[in-house]
């Protein structure tokens, strides 16, 4: 903890005995970098990206396989798309980067398929940050349903009896009893995910290629160049401090607004 | 009382039919794709998820070839001293939590949680490993990652539902605190090691950054670094017998890393639904 100080001294980028105290230098520094600006906003849209359209996917898959009574084939669906969870971003890297390279027989295919144009997802700028997504989705949104599943098997049966005397459909059952007594856990997960936000660097270091950085490159990524390839520890440390304040921060907001949601009542 | 199926129901059902279906499908069929690779003899590689022809030539040259079979060799050395490390420091940490009568509990509780809620990164991490004098040593793939505290909490957890009438009784039998722990709690307590250990290896098996942060000697890389430089770092431009060669060789160890994975899901799928659950409720 105590190398915490070295945020406030320009170690690294001077000899060691020239090592100084720099007050707030490195942190104004930051805020005047366009590269950790860009990694800055870089951030925020691709946490944004997965929250939108990463987040209720779980909650919907677990929703469906609710509906779902064959119990074969739930469990076959569930064995499934659990599975690539445990691989690591290397590996779901390697297997989209070869099914995805422009020279593989079965991009074309999907090419022709579909009549659209491939794209070079790995090396695109414009597509990088749909990659990153779309594999978060692909490998985690199975696992992420588990939770949801199990809050959903303590709803109360008879509510869903209760409705049916009423008249109610599957779909009114659904949003009103289902979501609406799940809402807790929904909620809890999602102050887990905005906390994680700011976070994420393993997959966007494994998977991006430099050629991507102007639309890729995120607080981590930016933190282990500077950091550890450029070896201005001083101002790594800045970085890390600086994301870690925002982190918090989010957490604190986060979770003030989902007691209001939580005791007022949204649904 | 029974109820008529509507049409809504029923549209319902079918959707979610056929959503999960086609979730499945797109899980599966990229994993197929490149496992039937693997065993193919044809240099085709459009779309099928069974092999044309079949050889284990593919296997033989990947894990002969020097490239790989060292990192395979090391990936497999720092899982196990891993896995083992981490389950007795879990250990260590998670019973005495347990325990109601641990003086101090509750702050020792928050000491351990307190890295979920505050993260720093990696950077003093790596400098505490450089301070120590463990760059490019296997030991700082082992320690500094050696505890989780997600794994920490299911194993406290589990600890705790442990009746302490139990404990006591066995004191009060002459029973030394090592003996309860080796002889009454751990034998209870299988479900919860086999969960924390599946994933202490799978977490160290498919471990990247820690590779790549502490270890500059190339003959210690793991699998994953190896992988990951193997396929996305290598040009595709050299001649077509030789990108043939190199194409079977990434599909293969692609498959190499993820084979101690498939070995253990079955394992870890009776137990991580469990494991998630008390995880995600007290954490």
């Amino acid at each position: 903890m105590l190398k915490l100080r070295w945020a406030f001294t320009n170690f690294g980028e001077v000899p060691q005995s020239q090592v100084s105290y720099v007050g707030l230098n490195n942190f104004i520094r930051l805020i005047h970098s366009a590269s950790f600006m860009n990694a800055f906003k870089n951030t925020l849209i691709i946490s944004a990206m997965k929250l939108v359209f990463g987040f209720p996917i779980p909650i919907i898959i677990a929703l469906m396989l609710n509906e779902i009574n064959a119990r074969l084939f739930k469990k076959t669906v569930q064995t499934i798309i659990y599975f690539p969870h445990f691989f690591s971003w290397v590996v779901i890297g390697s297997i989209w980067f070869l099914i995805l390279a422009p020279q593989n027989s079965v991009n074309s295919q999907i090419a022709t398929l579909t009549g659209v144009e491939p794209v070079y997802w790995f090396a695109s700028k414009e597509h990088i940050r749909e990659l990153l997504v779309l594999t978060d989705i692909w490998a985690g949104a199975g696992y992420a349903a588990i939770v949801y599943l199990a809050a959903i098997t303590s709803v109360d049966p008879t509510l869903y009896e209760a409705a049916k005397v009423d008249g109610a459909g599957k779909i009114s059952q659904i949003w009103h009893i289902t979501l609406a007594s799940i809402r807790p856990t929904i909620v809890i997960m999602l102050i887990f995910e905005l906390g994680k936000i700011l976070n994420i660097f393993d997959q966007v270091l494994i998977m991006a290629a430099p050629v991507v950085y102007e639309t890729a490159d995120v607080i981590q990524t930016y933190a282990y160049r500077t950091g550890i390839s450029e070896m201005k520890i001083g101002y790594g440390m800045a970085v890390s401090i600086f994301k870690a304040a925002i982190g918090f921060t989010l957490v604190l907001i986060t979770n003030r607004f989902a007691r209001k949601i939580n005791d007022e009542g949204v649904f | 009382m029974p109820t008529k199926q509507t049409l809504e129901d029923k549209t319902v059902t079918t959707l979610s039919f056929l959503a999960m279906g086609l979730f499945s499908l797109s899980v599966l069929l990229p994993i197929l794709y490149i496992i039937q690779l693997t065993f193919s003899t044809s240099s085709d590689a459009s779309f099928r998820i069974l092999p044309r022809g079949f050889t284990l030539d593919h296997y033989k040259y990947v894990l002969e070839n020097e490239l790989i079979q060292r990192p395979f060799l090391n990936s497999l050395f720092v899982t196990a001293c891993s896995v083992v490390v981490s389950m007795v420091l879990t250990i260590g940490i998670a019973y005495p939590l347990s325990r109601k009568e641990l003086i101090g509990r509750k702050y020792l509780n928050f000491i351990v949680v307190l890295p979920m809620l505050l993260s720093l990164g990696f950077l003093p991490k790596y400098l505490l490993v450089k301070d120590l004098g463990m760059l490019d040593s296997y030991a700082s793939l082992i320690f500094p990652a050696a505890l989780n505290t997600f794994n920490i909490l299911i194993m406290r957890n589990f600890l705790e539902n442990i009746p302490a009438s139990l404990v006591e009784s066995a004191r009060i039998d002459g029973c030394s605190e090592l003996k309860i722990l080796f002889k009454i709690v751990l034998p209870l307590s299988t479900a919860a090691l086999a969960t924390v250990g599946l994933f202490y290896m799978v977490g160290s098996w498919n471990s990247y950054l820690e590779v790549i942060l502490y270890i500059n000697e190339p003959s210690m890389h793991t699998l994953q670094v190896v992988l990951r430089t193997l396929v996305m770092e290598t040009p595709m431009d050299s001649s077509s017998t030789e990108q043939m060669l190199l194409k079977n060789i990434q599909y293969t160890t692609i498959v190499v890393a993820l084979i101690p994975i498939m070995i253990v899901y079955p394992f870890l799928q009776k137990y991580f639904v469990k494991g998630v659950l008390i995880g995600s409720i007290k954490g």
